[in-house]
């Protein structure tokens, strides 16, 4: 009986670890992805590019039209760090299966959208290796944060003298 | 007896066999109607509704042409994740699940959404992906505020 009742418990306080998080709606996700700049659609557009460039992105697809951007950059393992896991893993291997630290690719796709004749709104969504990174990541929004400032200094640049 | 017996052995093979009736493949039309959605608008706004839930469902964008209405993205299932990182990222040969739509006017104040989904370069017969996505481009499209009116 007692053992009963410690299974039960323990099995009630197992399920209470795990708690499923929902998938967050479009609202919540244009709530943390999205932001607006004072200026038309073509100039944060043209802002959004310069910002990838400066950050060390390859363009892969660029969209002024439809205001669509992809861009992606590698980033490889250190020498030493790679040197390090492919001693480890030929030790525990015993020389069967030494692995490297494949590259790791970071993405960025843009969307650019109108928000009337002087606004428009701009949405930065980050990837590694190929799948969408949270919103609430820090690596990913350390990473909107810095595109975030070259954009805007692109942006404050290009701003035409009064 | 074992003539009888013989018989019966292959009767029952072919009748085996007739039981593994393959569907046969959908023809073109019937993919078109299968994965072409009404939506009512302007062809930009749909197109640019249709790009935001590209980006909500976790694909990246691979191929964008406005003028001719298509937009390609794809997304790379966690067991390609190392074969990505191993053969050159999004320039690489690894395989990966793609959307692409096409967006044309049909009417007036009418559009139609073609959404095609891919599978590890398997084409997706799947009703209810294409519906989804339907009904997430009709809920941006009464959040986002319509174009502008273009020509006279």
């Amino acid at each position: 009986m007692r053992n009963f009742t410690f299974i039960t418990l323990l099995s009630l306080a197992a399920l209470g670890g795990c708690e499923t998080t929902q998938p967050m709606t479009a609202t919540q996700l244009d709530a943390l992805q999205v932001r607006e700049v004072e200026v038309p659609a073509d100039r944060a557009f043209a802002a959004a590019s310069s910002a990838l460039f400066d950050a060390g992105y390859q363009i892969h697809v660029s969209d002024a039209d439809a205001g669509l951007l992809t861009a992606e950059r590698r980033e490889d393992p250190s020498v030493a760090a790679n040197a390090t896991l492919l001693i480890l893993t030929a030790i525990l291997t015993r020389g069967g299966g030494a692995q490297d630290k494949p590259p790791d690719f970071y993405a960025i796709c843009i969307e650019v959208l109108p928000d009337g004749p002087d606004r428009s709104a701009v949405r930065i969504r980050p990837f590694l290796n190929g799948q969408v990174q949270s919103a609430q990541n820090p690596a990913a929004r350390k990473t909107v944060g810095e595109l975030w400032t070259l954009m805007q200094r692109q942006v404050l640049m290009k701003e035409p003298t009064k | 007896m074992i003539r009888a017996l013989a018989l019966f052995a292959v009767a029952l093979f072919f009748a085996a066999f007739a039981g593994c009736e393959a569907t046969p493949p959908l023809t073109p039309t019937q993919w078109e109607a299968l994965e072409t959605r009404k939506v009512e608008g302007k062809r930009d706004d749909v197109l640019r509704a249709a790009s935001a839930v590209i980006l909500d469902q976790g694909y990246f964008y691979t191929a964008s042409d406005q003028a001719a209405g298509t937009v390609t993205a794809a997304k790379v299932p966690s067991s390609q994740r190392d074969a990505f990182q191993r053969s050159g990222g999004m320039t690489g040969p690894a395989m990966v699940d793609t959307i692409s739509i096409w967006v044309i006017q049909s009417g007036p104040s009418e559009c139609d959404l073609r959404v095609q989904y891919r599978d590890f370069g398997r084409h997706v017969e799947s009703n209810e992906r294409v519906s989804a996505f339907w009904s997430a481009v009709q809920r941006r499209m009464l959040k986002q505020e319509p174009s502008p009116a273009t020509g006279g």
